[in-house]
């Protein structure tokens, strides 16, 4: 209810019918109109009327609302697709970058692992070809292996054109091998009878440091008194 | 609350008829997504219009053509086709997006003419209207026809008009209420003066187009 007023006849049956379609009236109110209504078919055709108008308004309002519902969460979705491309764009381009930086290194690293040159020697390291001996020597075939070891001291040729790096592993491999070598050639000398060949080995030996710097004091003393 | 997910499956036009017949809103929220997507790409070089009447273009267009659909004008032949009632009377098939296009250019050339856009530029732009947009048709029953007409004369009517009636009988605000929402209504019998005024439009409106249509 409102603090104005209108007396005009035609203001207060607008506004009862307004009432009357707008669910405003109370239950005796509206029983007294729909009686009415029931006398005076202009009265029934006005409100009829305007039923059918407040409907289509109502029809009207929700389609808006729905529209209204639907836009905002079409564009929160598209906002969303946005975004999910932004983050798929980002994700592609950090594994990018990853990968990028892992092919760099494998290929770094694979350039530092380069086959040795041609003219290099081709050794499994110093303790296959050191075993290969000592397994002559074992088999008490003691000129084999003089053979084996003065063959194997003298060929170890390593390339100029290798990286310093590998130079200095192969050299460092090439002493430990050639140490070992020795060893086995004071046995093979020793076990041939050609002790004063030995004790000459035995005294550059000795000096050496090495696994068997022990053992081959002991052996020089032995058979040097 | 609804999902607009844009990975719902796909709906045929007959299904996406009696989807809202039925009040189907995963139907009604796919709906909305292709007529929209649709209308954005359709009116990309319309000129002449601003952005907020643009928006209204859509409502308008988008409203009438569910009106059509939940009113029946629109509905299943006995193949499963979707057919429209036309000016005459007749069926017509309605490839259902390009029907809404149609609705949309033809309310586009309204409004070119409402707002005195040149007449060779309204010219330029062909008009469609086989069994389209507010036709009357001659197919129905009174009631149905009735209320097609309603609809018309509402949406015919100024904006302030619409937003005040909905206010009043939609919304059921007082007009105190109105009064407090609209600054541009300066007093309350202003507003009061206003309401009878549209609604009384409205009724003589309807009540010209019924005579006309002898739906009286």
């Amino acid at each position: 209810m409102n603090n104005h007023t209108t007396n005009h006849p035609a203001d207060l049956a607008d506004d009862r019918i307004d009432n009357y379609v707008r669910g405003l009236m109370s239950d005796s109110e509206r029983r007294s109109f729909e009686s009415e209504m029931e006398r005076d078919p202009e009265l029934a055709a006005e409100v009829r009327r305007t039923q059918q108008i407040t409907d289509r308004i109502a029809f009207m309002a929700r389609k808006r609302a729905d529209i209204a519902l639907w836009e905002g969460e079409r564009r929160a979705a598209a906002a969303m697709r946005r975004r999910r491309r932004v983050y798929g764009i980002s994700a592609a381009a950090m594994i990018a970058v990853v990968a990028g930086i892992g092919i760099t290194m494998l290929m770094h690293r694979s350039a530092d692992m380069t086959a040795p040159a041609i003219n290099a020697p081709v050794f499994r390291g110093a303790v296959a070809d050191v075993d290969d001996i000592a397994l002559m020597i074992e088999a008490n075939d003691y000129a084999e292996a003089l053979t084996a070891i003065d063959s194997a001291l003298a060929d170890s040729v390593i390339s100029d054109s290798l990286p310093q790096e590998q130079i200095d592993y192969m050299m460092q491999l090439q002493v430990q091998r050639a140490y070992e070598l020795k060893w086995l050639k004071i046995k093979a000398l020793l076990a041939l009878g050609r002790t004063d060949e030995a004790v000459a080995l035995l005294r550059s030996y000795s000096a050496m440091e090495g696994d068997h710097a022990l053992q081959a004091d002991s052996l020089l003393r032995q058979y040097v008194h | 609350m609804i999902l607009f997910n844009f990975k719902r499956k796909s709906y045929s036009d007959a299904e996406i008829v009696t989807g809202h017949q039925r009040g189907d809103r995963d139907v009604q929220c796919y709906w909305y997504g292709k007529c929209r997507s649709q209308f954005d790409k359709g009116t990309s070089r319309y000129s002449h219009i601003s952005d907020d009447d643009k928006a209204d273009l859509f409502q308008d267009a988008y409203i009438l053509l569910l009106e059509k659909m939940e009113t029946h004008q629109m509905r299943l032949s006995t193949d499963g086709a979707v057919v429209a009632i036309g000016r005459n009377g007749e069926a017509l098939v309605a490839d259902l997006i390009g029907y809404f296009m149609r609705i949309v250019k033809n309310k586009y050339l309204e409004y070119l003419r409402s707002h005195a856009v040149q007449a060779h530029i309204i010219e330029a732009i062909t008009p469609d209207h086989e069994g389209l947009l507010d036709d009357i048709g001659a197919g129905d029953d009174a009631e149905t026809r009735r209320l097609r007409l309603v609809s018309y004369a509402l949406r015919s009517l100024p904006k302030s008009c619409v937003e005040i009636l909905t206010l009043f009988y939609y919304e059921k605000k007082s007009l105190d209420e109105i009064l407090a929402l609209r600054p541009e209504n300066t007093s309350y019998d202003g507003l009061k003066s206003r309401k009878s005024k549209c609604m009384s439009n409205l009724k003589t409106r309807i009540a010209e187009s019924f005579d006309k249509l002898g739906l009286s």
